[in-house]
């Protein structure tokens, strides 16, 4: 194998592969990526930490001679970022690797390409089509409600769903549920499954994707999903498990439809969480005529009572949250967005819904009135 | 393109046992290798074993093969035979085989962490990356302190579909019951000296065949104990052995100042250090043993030895019992330094004709 490429362009392909490549790991060839030339100017860029991947397709690169080499991801980083060079030379020599540039030379000790972990490729099949902005915004909204990584594997995971023109992430830790739909262009039939994003994943999509008006296509297999926008494909492992059956939690019945501006609303849940604490997580919300007003008490703390003005005109109704959980979904909003606060009674799940569709249902916790 | 395997750095996260970068033929073993393959053939393969037997005798070595056949692209599974030639075959090799998971006790530890087990658990539950079928190779598994062990259970119990898991076990006795209940046992044992002797050339460990029959019949079964006693280390210190206990009186002073520093050098780790102690403990006993053998008229290995007569059957068994007593301690984790001095001015004293105070 034989190339001349640009320093700066391979810089930034392992600069995004660095993010893959676990930092420790038992094996070197694990802690490495794997470039794959192909004449007459072309590269791909393999990483992996055996649950993620990443290809990334180089192009403008001189291919004297095709080949697969492995490099390790920090001594190859330190180099390009070292080199003054503009293009750089590459070159599998005997038992290593060397990088050439005008006045350096370097030889790494590397591992045998045939040994580096596969990243599957996306191939010819039908692939779905939506935009990097739409899948971002699914992702923001919905990963923060996943389980820890300790629990039930299933729920460690954005379960993936597809209806007329829309697909679905669901994500649930069973205190909150959120549900983000966006829109698709579907290959084919609408695909009917039980799909498991790890949130790894989620979070190196977030990573490689920055225009919103971006294509992004992916297939969803058995095992594994695959996303390509532009040059590079994220592969993932799929989650193994069932995902509960989550549309049993929202009940049928909508008694009280109130509702909330964004920015005053998550003002005033975080100034009502200051005094709480872990015995006493729970804050009062008071829906009335006109107002809201939130109380907090903790033992040792002392106690919080905040209002804010309210353009609701139905019957009060009093119930118990616990301020975090409001929290992390009013963090991912937009502060000027109003959204509506729909509750059966104040037992049973609440849902707030944006107009985009978004829905985040919250357990209320059980108080004595 | 040739590839040269990069310096070896200590890596905190896991500690695997080292790749073998060539294809060496399995020896011994046939009964569990039966037991697999049937199994497999009836379709009938359970989803949890534990491989129990002593160090050395290649329990890793089996279930790494097992992992391989299972994946490999090519051959037929039931016949465990796997192809070698392909990438999955050349990545399970390698440790990079995404489906092939493996746990160690980290060497400065002395217990199996649970976070391991949680990674481990973990990486299970995500779907298989090649194939159908995802396996765990847990070593060290007598090490799972009480934590981890829970950790695994659900797993263990109920481990995602196509798994398959492999615990590597010195002793059945060590492991809770509860792991115990949920796997199928396969018991390994000691290697025969030929079986032994063939590993080594295999490996090419040894430079012929007469120096391989010798080292295997010292290790009695274990090729791991093998390899460690022909390196010239070892070699050098059992002639001071040799000559510490050839005469009367034994030099325990000079043997303990001799051994103490030998077994400091295993590591910084106090389980390393513990490791090789017990392992001096277990080579003295060889020589105590041989010599026995050989004041009875049995086999004599032509392995340099306590002089024939030196030591009389009735003394040899007394000291033969103080040895095992120190590998006790030390398995028990008494002082290293204190259980070897004490043994040896103990084997001193036995030699002058005196009796020992009781220890226990």
């Amino acid at each position: 194998m034989k190339a001349t490429c640009h320093r700066e362009g391979l810089l930034s392909a392992f600069q995004v592969a660095s993010g893959v490549v676990p930092q420790r790991s038992p094996r070197p060839i694990l802690r490495s990526v794997k470039l794959v030339f192909s004449p007459p100017d072309q590269a791909t860029l393999l990483a992996t930490d055996l649950e993620i991947g990443i290809r990334y397709l180089l192009s403008g690169i001189d291919v004297d001679e095709a080949g697969s080499i492995v490099l390790p991801v920090g001594e190859t980083m330190s180099i390009l970022r070292e080199l003054p060079d503009e293009r750089i030379n590459l070159r599998a020599g005997d038992g290593g690797v060397l990088i050439e540039a005008a006045s350096s030379r370097f030889e790494l000790a590397t591992e045998d390409p045939q040994e580096f972990p596969d990243v599957p490729e996306m191939g010819s099949e039908p692939a779905h089509r939506t935009k990097a902005g739409v899948l971002l915004g699914m992702i923001r909204r919905t990963s923060f409600a996943c389980a820890s990584e300790n629990s039930r594997y299933a729920l460690h995971s954005v379960l993936v769903e597809f209806e007329e023109g829309r697909f679905k992430f669901i994500a649930t830790d069973s205190k909150r549920l959120a549900i983000m739909p966006g829109a698709v262009e579907v290959a084919g039939e609408v695909p009917e499954g039980n799909w498991l994003l790890p949130p790894k994943a989620l979070n190196l999509i977030t990573r490689v994707l920055a225009d919103p008006e971006e294509e992004v296509s992916f297939v969803l297999r058995d095992n594994e999903a695959l996303f390509r926008t532009g040059k590079v494909v994220i592969y993932t492992r799929l989650v193994e498990g069932r995902f509960p059956k989550y549309q049993d939690v929202i009940p049928p019945e909508v008694n009280f439809q109130i509702p909330l501006p964004v920015g005053p609303f998550y003002g005033v849940v975080r100034q009502s969480r200051i005094l709480t604490n872990d015995e006493s997580r729970g804050v009062d919300f008071e829906f009335a005529e006109g107002e809201l007003r939130l109380e907090s008490r903790a033992s040792q703390l002392g106690q919080s009572e905040v209002r804010m003005p309210l353009g609701y005109s139905g019957n009060s109704i009093g119930v118990t949250y616990d301020p975090q959980l409001l929290i992390d979904a009013l963090k991912v909003l937009d502060p000027s967005e109003e959204i509506r606060l729909e509750l059966a009674d104040n037992r049973r799940a609440s849902v707030f819904r944006t107009r985009d569709d978004y829905a985040y249902v919250v357990m209320p916790l059980i108080r004595d009135r | 393109m040739p590839s040269k395997p990069r310096e070896k750095k200590k890596s905190a996260v896991n500690r695997v046992p080292a790749v073998e970068t060539r294809e060496i033929p399995l020896v011994g073993h046939a009964r569990v290798l039966e037991q697999l393959s049937e199994a497999i053939t009836k379709g009938r393969l359970g989803h949890a074993f534990l491989f129990v037997g002593p160090d050395g005798v290649g329990k890793h070595r089996l279930a790494r093969h097992i992992a391989q056949s299972l994946l490999c692209e090519r051959s037929d599974v039931r016949k465990l035979q796997p192809c070698g030639q392909c990438s999955s075959c050349a990545m399970v090799r390698a440790g990079t085989h995404p489906d092939l998971l493996q746990v160690a006790k980290p060497e400065e530890k002395s217990e199996l962490p649970i976070a391991m087990i949680q990674a481990l658990t973990a990486q299970l539950s995500l779907k298989p990356a090649r194939g159908s079928r995802k396996i765990a190779i847990v070593n060290n598994a007598d090490d799972l302190n009480e934590e981890s062990a829970n950790a695994f259970l659900k797993t263990l119990e109920e481990p995602p579909p196509g798994s398959l898991l492999i615990l590597i076990a010195r002793s059945l006795e060590s492991q809770l019951p509860t792991i115990q209940s949920r796997c199928q046992v396969a018991r390994f044992f000691l290697l025969s000296d030929d079986e032994v002797a063939r590993i080594l050339l295999d490996l090419g460990k040894v430079g012929s065949a007469e120096q391989a029959r010798l080292w295997a019949h010292a290790a009695q079964g274990s090729v791991a104990k093998a390899i460690e006693w022909a390196k010239p280390e070892w070699q050098e210190l059992v002639e001071t052995m040799v000559e510490s206990l050839a005469q009367q009186p034994i030099t325990s002073h000079q043997l303990t100042a001799r051994l103490l520093p030998f077994i400091d050098e295993a590591g910084k780790e106090s389980a390393s250090k513990r490791e090789r102690a017990r392992l001096v403990v277990e080579r003295l006993l060889g020589l105590l043993r041989e010599a026995l053998r050989a004041s009875c008229g049995s086999f004599d290995s032509g392995e340099p030895g306590i002089p024939a007569g030196r030591l009389d059957v009735d003394l040899l068994a007394d000291m033969i019992e103080r040895t095992l007593d120190t590998d006790y301690h030390l398995q028990r984790m008494a002082a290293i330094p204190l259980s070897i001095e004490t043994w040896l001015d103990d084997l001193a004293r036995l030699d002058e004709g005196r009796h020992l105070d009781p220890i226990f």
